[in-house]
């Protein structure tokens, strides 16, 4: 992963799930923070996880992987449970990463005080200023081409209170999205929860729409105290 | 309101897949909308079909469907479209409409839009000959390029698995109901056949989504239902794609014997391929050989030899 100080929300929240995962599976493992990581790996994608010379690229690859291992944390549920569980899994990681992106590269005051310092950190000038805006030029069109680029923060912002009311009305009173054991999409619900629980930004709003939904937070905390509490 | 779509064919009351949607979701609700098929899509703020126009001139055209959905909602008819759901069903729907646009969608596009075979021979000419002369090469140009854009880098195997899985994940979340959240159809029905029915409907050369998608019984007829209850097609719309029929059947024949011919002639041509490198490489060795050995020659390299054995 890479190092916290460098990272943006939503890769912090992949590398966290990623470790929630693998916590709740309790496969041994080390964490490793590298600053040219977006290089190590070989599509770009972060998380990686590397097994002796295997590199494994992205959330879902490594619960693939660690699947055709025969380690599972979803042997328990139907397959109407499994198709929900994927359904919230793709919500989380396209719509609300999009959300994450969206405010992080497209805001201007959040680019201008946060992420561009915190992707530029780790390199000297020049390379501190050129490389966060050749990334703000990809992102940017990666967002016109989900036509996002023409939306208001209000209607991000609507958009993030669906992922969050959805959650929210699937995690009810229950202890995990799916009953009394976890799954990988809560793993990758707490690594986006948490993250945006506790990052600071200029802009409050997605934060404020998430703390009406109380459950998610207790959630949240609740995972915190079971698998990072040592 | 008007509802802007693409013109009908092969059995669908629209060709295209959220012209598709928005229908199905305005026809399961019963709406009065007014239906206009249409091939000018440049009149739509986005450049695409298809397209809301509101009755009261100043609004803008909608060219999305959650606020499409939304206007329906609102627009005080009998039948409230998603209003008797609870809130867990209504968030399984959010989420489920979002995993079938990333899971689904991008197989779709690939289908229609970045096979080769299947653009040149369906898609392309059918666009090609609604649209008029100068537009329709600008329009096809762009339309392929974002939807190549939006498949990424991921190759034609994994976009594939992807849809295996989610037509299968469907088929199971459909079980034996008529409609996904039981008796009642939804926006994400209207989303689900959107995406279902061109693929079952359209006759393709490449067909893998196709065949995958018919071994599903519940799925095909999950389609079948909703295009016979809600979008039943007028007689004389019947006989107009009926007489088009023969044309397409025998464009698709002829881009299936061709794709057939060229397999042969690669593997034929491949079995050949092997010959003249090997050829050209022993003609090329004598040649330098010959050269050398003239050269050699030519120099009195060899000739001190050639006197020495004779000398002997």
């Amino acid at each position: 992963m890479q190092k916290n100080d460098q990272a943006l929300m939503y890769d912090f929240a992949d590398c966290l799930a990623v470790q929630t995962f693998l916590r709740m599976t309790s496969l041994p493992f080390n964490v490793r923070q590298r600053p040219n990581v977006d290089f190590i790996s070989p599509d770009g994608v972060i998380p990686l996880l590397k097994i002796n010379k295997t590199l494994i690229t992205g959330f879902n690859a490594i619960v693939d992987f660690v699947h055709k291992k025969g380690v599972t944390l979803t042997s328990h549920l139907s397959e109407t449970q499994v198709a929900d569980m994927r359904a919230n899994i793709s919500m989380i990681e396209h719509l609300l990463t999009t959300v994450e992106m969206f405010v992080l590269w497209k805001h201007d005051e959040t680019y201008d005080k946060v992420t561009k310092l915190r992707y530029g950190s780790v390199y000297h000038w020049p390379l501190s200023s050129v490389l966060p805006f050749l990334k703000r030029r990809k992102v940017l069109e990666e967002l016109a081409d989900k036509d996002w680029d023409a939306k208001t923060m209000d209607e991000v912002g609507e958009q993030a209170d669906k992922v969050f009311r959805a959650l929210s009305a699937q995690l009810g009173t229950q202890k995990y999205l799916t009953g009394d054991l976890p799954t990988e999409a809560d793993a990758l619900l707490f690594g986006h929860m948490y993250t945006l629980i506790t990052v600071r930004l200029p802009l409050t709003n997605i934060t404020n729409i998430l703390k009406k939904y109380s459950n998610l937070i207790e959630f949240t905390k609740r995972v915190e105290q079971q698998y990072f509490k040592q | 309101m008007e509802l802007h779509i693409w013109p009908s064919d092969f059995g669908l009351p629209t060709i295209d897949v959220s012209s598709l949607q928005f229908l199905a979701c305005s026809k399961m609700c019963a709406s009065p909308v007014r239906v206009v098929q249409s091939a000018r899509p440049w009149r739509s703020p986005n450049g695409e079909l298809p397209m809301v126009a509101q009755i009261d001139g100043n609004a803008k055209p909608v060219t999305d469907f959650e606020k499409f959905v939304d206007i329906l909602k609102k627009c005080g008819q009998d039948v409230v479209i998603d209003a008797d759901l609870t809130t867990i069903e209504r968030a399984q729907l959010d989420a489920f409409s979002c995993y079938l646009h990333h899971n689904l969608y991008p197989a779709v596009l690939h289908t229609f839009w970045a096979d080769e075979l299947n653009y040149n021979t369906v898609t392309q000419y059918w666009y090609a000959s609604h649209l008029h002369f100068p537009y329709n090469l600008y329009y096809l140009e762009k339309r392929k390029k974002k939807a190549l854009r939006m498949l990424g880098g991921k190759n034609d195997t994994e976009i594939l698995k992807d849809a295996f899985m989610a037509l299968n994940t469907l088929s199971t979340k459909l079980g034996d109901n008529k409609f996904f959240c039981g008796n009642k159809p939804t926006s994400l029905d209207a989303l689900v056949f959107g995406y279902l029915a061109p693929l079952l409907r359209v006759p393709l050369p490449n067909d893998r989504l196709q065949v995958q998608l018919s071994a599903c019984p519940n799925l095909v007829r999950f389609v079948e239902t909703v295009s016979s209850i809600y979008l039943p097609l007028s007689e004389e719309e019947l006989k107009r794609q009926q007489s088009n029929r023969k044309m397409w059947q025998s464009r698709i024949s002829k881009a299936k014997a061709d794709k057939e011919a060229a397999k042969t002639t690669e593997e034929t041509s491949e079995a050949m391929a092997d010959e003249p490198p090997m050829r050209d490489a022993i003609l090329f060795t004598i040649g330098a050989l010959a050269l050398s050995l003239v050269f050699a020659i030519h120099t009195g390299l060899i000739q001190v030899s050639v006197e020495e054995e004779i000398a002997e």
